[in-house]
């Protein structure tokens, strides 16, 4: 029997992973989807109010993060993965790329390229604002490759939006601060102290036309609405784990969020009703128990590739790592999986099973290890029947973490499934660099939980 | 309702509730709290044993959170039951009310607590430890300094009725009911003093002479005790012992102003031991556990040379606990984990099947600790609990009997078990005047507190606030109702 090679796990027009959102002038909203786990599923989509999908794009994005509609009608995406800025037309075609630059390389002015781009907006004299992330700055860049203005003193940015008096808004989110800094990179405002209690990884802010300034406080799970002096005037918590990525102050008044952790958006009324919702996710690609732990098993025949396991590079920050099924290391049978990865995120083997709610759970792996800078080991991230997450990926329960060089090792976590868990990601991890093999996972309901 | 400024907590372990209505018109001062206040019965945990009760009644939460169901307990899959129970363990895995009250700066003071050894830190607060404390030489109060002014008021800190190097069973039973009035009456004391002197806004002070004393002396005043003693003198031992405590309560009564809560709970009853089913004999005979060698004379389960790779199941505890010996769980476990939910209902049906030794039907009940624990620690706990006879029976873990039945205990013999239910009542500030419930759960006893006091619950804190009345909606209300509106035309 044929089994299915799992790469994408996302059906077109399935919103894994709602981002950028922008309530257009005919009513409809258009979604930025940052895709699945496998970083497949990236797409942009228009939905109508009752929920209709009437247009989407997806042509190679890979974790696109925001795009927003040009004066000319055209749509600027920010392709973040894959470190650029597109230009689309309504009909799909690419009017323009930042890979267009240094003779398409993509190299900037000043000789350095985007790297992990988040946000991308147009300026009044044309050029393009871009939110830099993991440059740790933001740029204005006219269509040739040129900087002409930035300003560098973030961490890990978020959405930079130019004001009506010149000056650029952005949430530094690893600062835990939102920033307003004039043409000369002064700061004139800002709003957070760096304390979590404060804000919790903001990545989204905007200056509303009374003045205030309308905050996503992702890690706090809420939105605020702050005024001058830095109080908080409005406020919309989740009261879950939500990650809320944007939220936009409509003209009617309520206010438009995408809240990533249950792949949905919604729109709030000032006292916090939910008046409209956008949410087509399931999860069809749960399995009964984990399989094929052992990876002796194939999905086809020679395509090398291991049955009912996901490769999910959403999170490695770019192009370059390998992960490979392999017959020359293994523990037992005759292969493992491996990762070989020298990136700056994070990289893993997934597959998602089903889980009784509040069951007690062991999981098992043996890992190998050659000069790991860094960690590996098996995690488990419980979900909710919306796909949510119950906490952020660091915090995940996992098997003890390997590091160096380290022969085959068998390891085991009990743990606790949430009463609210309905599945699992069971996660073949890696967080550093070098080259790590896997073998033998294993994952049971204990009957005595 | 008006909220008190000063709960006053007297814990009376094992006082046992049916004895307190036996007894009511000589007890006028808890007779008193139940007039004007709440009282019953109090559902204990299961097994009725004093560490995890007294600690659910701390917590709000029930064993599986903190892992204990009596003084030992494991914390991994071995066999056996290595660890003492302690403070520290404890409040590093749950909230006690002392904490939460402290850190809303109410001045509290806990006294002879069980399982608060080592005393906890509370901060403005004050503790000492219970009978669980090592010996006088080592630090058992906080603040230290604590130590030498209780000294001052009471003299020396009675531990418990059993001095260091006997067993209060074995003891003299002159002395030990002269030690236990001594200790009692120091427990009282201080509990007056904390109230009076250091004006401590929650006064938590336990009485073990409640226990203790049903163990020595049941069979001299219940003529339904198996070995029923007349004995003129011990004939209302018991009975005076529960006089005695009613009279200190009401000594605190009249110390309490009119903005303080008094609150009178056990943590389980002591009742009538029947006797013990040996229950590791009983598996043994059964065929689900195999030992290499007999013992010579008794031995507990961790003494005897048991061949864990035949042995499906071990007991241990007071009323009944038993574990499987699982594969993938315990180091040499032979049952299937897909057996695990059968094997328990063979066992159940088994064990309650199980008749006295003169073929008299028990009533026996048995729980699987999935079914009523949950948490954190619940996993090492034991797989199934037994209740012989509502605990009239208890057992022995000893293996080395020639029957499966016994009196003796690996204490000595005992005329007393710990029953299911204890009693509560509590009136003053606060507390409706609702007379006898019957939904009562040591676990209400922590939030009703916190609420009394106005603090915030914790969301996991498992039980209800007693003092909270229920609104009442009956089908009587409901077909008034029904004709009054119909007749106005509202309803077709």
């Amino acid at each position: 029997m044929k089994k299915e090679i799992p790469t994408t796990y996302s059906p077109p027009g399935m919103l894994d992973w709602p981002c950028g959102i922008e309530r257009l002038t005919n009513g409809n909203t258009l979604i930025t989807d940052a895709g699945y786990w496998s970083g497949f599923g990236s797409e942009i989509l228009e939905v109508d109010l009752i929920g209709r999908i009437v247009w989407r794009y997806s042509n190679g994005l890979v974790f696109a993060h925001s795009s927003k509609v040009l004066k000319n009608g055209n749509i600027l995406v920010s392709d973040t993965w894959n470190n650029r800025i597109l230009e689309i037309d309504r009909r799909g075609n690419i009017i323009w790329s930042s890979e267009s630059w240094g003779k398409g390389s993509g190299i900037l002015s000043d000789g350095s390229h985007l790297r992990y781009p988040n946000d991308a907006e147009e300026t009044e004299r044309g050029a393009i604002l871009i939110s830099d992330r993991n440059n740790d700055r933001i740029i204005e860049v006219d269509k040739k490759g040129n900087i002409v203005w930035k300003y560098t003193e973030l961490k890990h940015c978020h959405d930079a939006d130019r004001l009506q008096n010149g000056n650029t808004i952005v949430a530094s989110s690893d600062q835990n601060k939102v920033i307003e800094i004039n043409p000369q990179g002064d700061i004139v405002w800002s709003y957070g102290d760096g304390s979590l209690k404060m804000l919790n990884w903001p990545r989204d802010a905007d200056r509303l036309q009374n003045g205030n300034t309308l905050i996503t406080d992702s890690k706090n799970n809420r939105i605020i609405e702050v005024n001058n002096n830095g109080e908080i005037v409005w406020s919309f918590y989740l009261g879950y784990f939500g990650m809320p990525y944007e939220a936009d102050r409509l003209p009617n008044g309520n206010t438009l969020i995408s809240i990533q952790q249950r792949r949905q958006v919604i729109e709030v009324d000032p006292s916090g009703n939910i008046v409209w919702s956008f949410r087509n996710y399931y999860q069809g690609h749960i399995k009964e128990r984990l399989i094929n732990g052992d990876f002796e098993e194939e999905a086809y025949p020679n395509t090398g590739y291991p049955a009912d396991w996901a490769k999910c590079t959403l999170l490695s920050e770019g192009p370059g790592c390998k992960l490979f099924w392999d017959s020359q290391v293994h523990f037992k049978g005759t292969h493992s999986v491996g990762i070989e990865y020298y990136g700056t995120g994070s990289v893993w083997w997934q597959q998602t099973v089903r889980v009784t709610p509040g069951g007690l759970y062991r999981l098992t792996d043996v890992v190998k290890t050659a000069d790991l800078d860094g960690f590996a080991h098996t995690q488990v991230a419980f979900l909710d029947s919306m796909g949510g997450f119950f906490t952020y990926t660091s915090f995940l329960p996992g098997t003890k973490p390997r590091k160096g060089t380290t022969d085959w090792e068998q390891n085991t976590l009990e743990v606790r499934a949430p009463k609210e868990a309905t599945a699992a990601d069971i996660r073949c991890f890696v967080m550093g660099r070098g080259k790590i093999w896997f073998d033998n996972i294993s994952f049971e309901e204990l009957p005595w939980g | 309702m008006q909220k008190p400024k000063k709960v006053v907590m007297v814990g009376l372990d094992g006082l046992n509730p049916d004895l307190v209505y036996q007894w009511k018109g000589e007890l006028p001062n808890l007779s008193k709290l139940m007039e004007e206040g709440i009282y019953g019965k109090i559902k204990s945990t299961v097994p009725p044993i004093t560490p995890q009760a007294w600690s659910c009644i701390l917590t709000g939460k029930n064993p599986g959170h903190f892992g204990y169901w009596d003084f030992t307990y494991r914390d991994d899959y071995s066999y056996g039951q290595s660890e003492l129970v302690n403070s520290r363990v404890r409040d590093e895995r749950v909230d006690t009310i002392y904490e939460i009250l402290s850190g809303y700066n109410k001045k509290v003071a806990i006294i002879n607590v069980p399982v608060t050894y080592p005393p906890p830190e509370i901060p403005g607060g004050y503790s000492i430890s219970s009978f669980m404390t090592p010996s006088l030489n080592k630090q058992f109060t906080y603040p230290d300094s604590l130590k030498k002014e209780i000294e001052k008021i009471i003299g020396q800190y009675i531990i418990d009725a059993s001095t260091s190097d006997m067993n209060f069973r074995q003891m003299d039973k002159e002395v030990v009911l002269k030690r236990i009035y001594d200790m009692d009456k120091q427990r009282f004391e201080l509990t007056k003093y904390f109230i009076k002197e250091k004006k401590c806004d929650f006064v938590f002070t336990v009485i073990m002479g409640t226990d203790r004393m049903p163990h020595l002396f049941y069979r001299y005043f219940d003529k339904n005790h198996r070995r029923y003693i007349p004995h003129p003198k011990y004939e209302n031992a018991l009975k005076n012992h529960y006089e005695f405590c009613d009279e200190n309560i009401g000594e605190i009564l009249n110390l309490a102003d009119e903005d303080t809560t008094m609150i009178v709970t056990s943590d389980h009853s002591v009742q009538r031991l029947d006797g013990r089913i040996n229950l590791n004999e009983w598996l043994i005979k059964e065929g689900y556990m195999k030992l290499r060698k007999r013992p010579e004379g008794l031995a507990s389960l961790m003494q005897t040379d048991i061949d864990w790779s035949q042995t499906k199941a071990w007991a241990t505890g007071f009323t009944g606990q038993l574990y499987l010996n699982l594969k993938g769980r315990e180091s040499q476990g032979i049952v299937d984990s897909q057996d695990y939910e059968r094997l328990l209902d063979e066992l159940a049906e088994k064990l309650k099947a199980i008749t006295d030794e003169k073929g008299e039907r028990l009533d026996t009940k048995v729980y699987k600790r999935k079914d009523i624990h949950s948490g954190e620690y619940a996993k090492f706990g034991p797989d199934l609990f037994v209740y012989f006879d509502n605990c009239y029976w208890n057992i022995s873990e000893l293996i080395g009997y020639d029957s499966i039945y016994s009196y003796d205990t690996p204490k000595g013999p005992d005329d007393g078990g710990h029953g299911p239910f204890g009693f509560f009542a509590m009136a003053g500030k606060g507390v409706p005047k609702r007379g006898k419930v019957s939904d009562a759960d040591l676990l209400d006893i922590a939030p009703t507190v916190l609420h009394l006091f106005g603090v915030p619950i914790p969301q996991d804190m498992e039980g209800k606030v007693l003092t909270k009345k229920e609104r009442v909606y009956s089908k009587e209300d409901e077909d008034e109702i029904r004709e009054r509106l119909s007749r106005l035309g509202y309803l077709g």
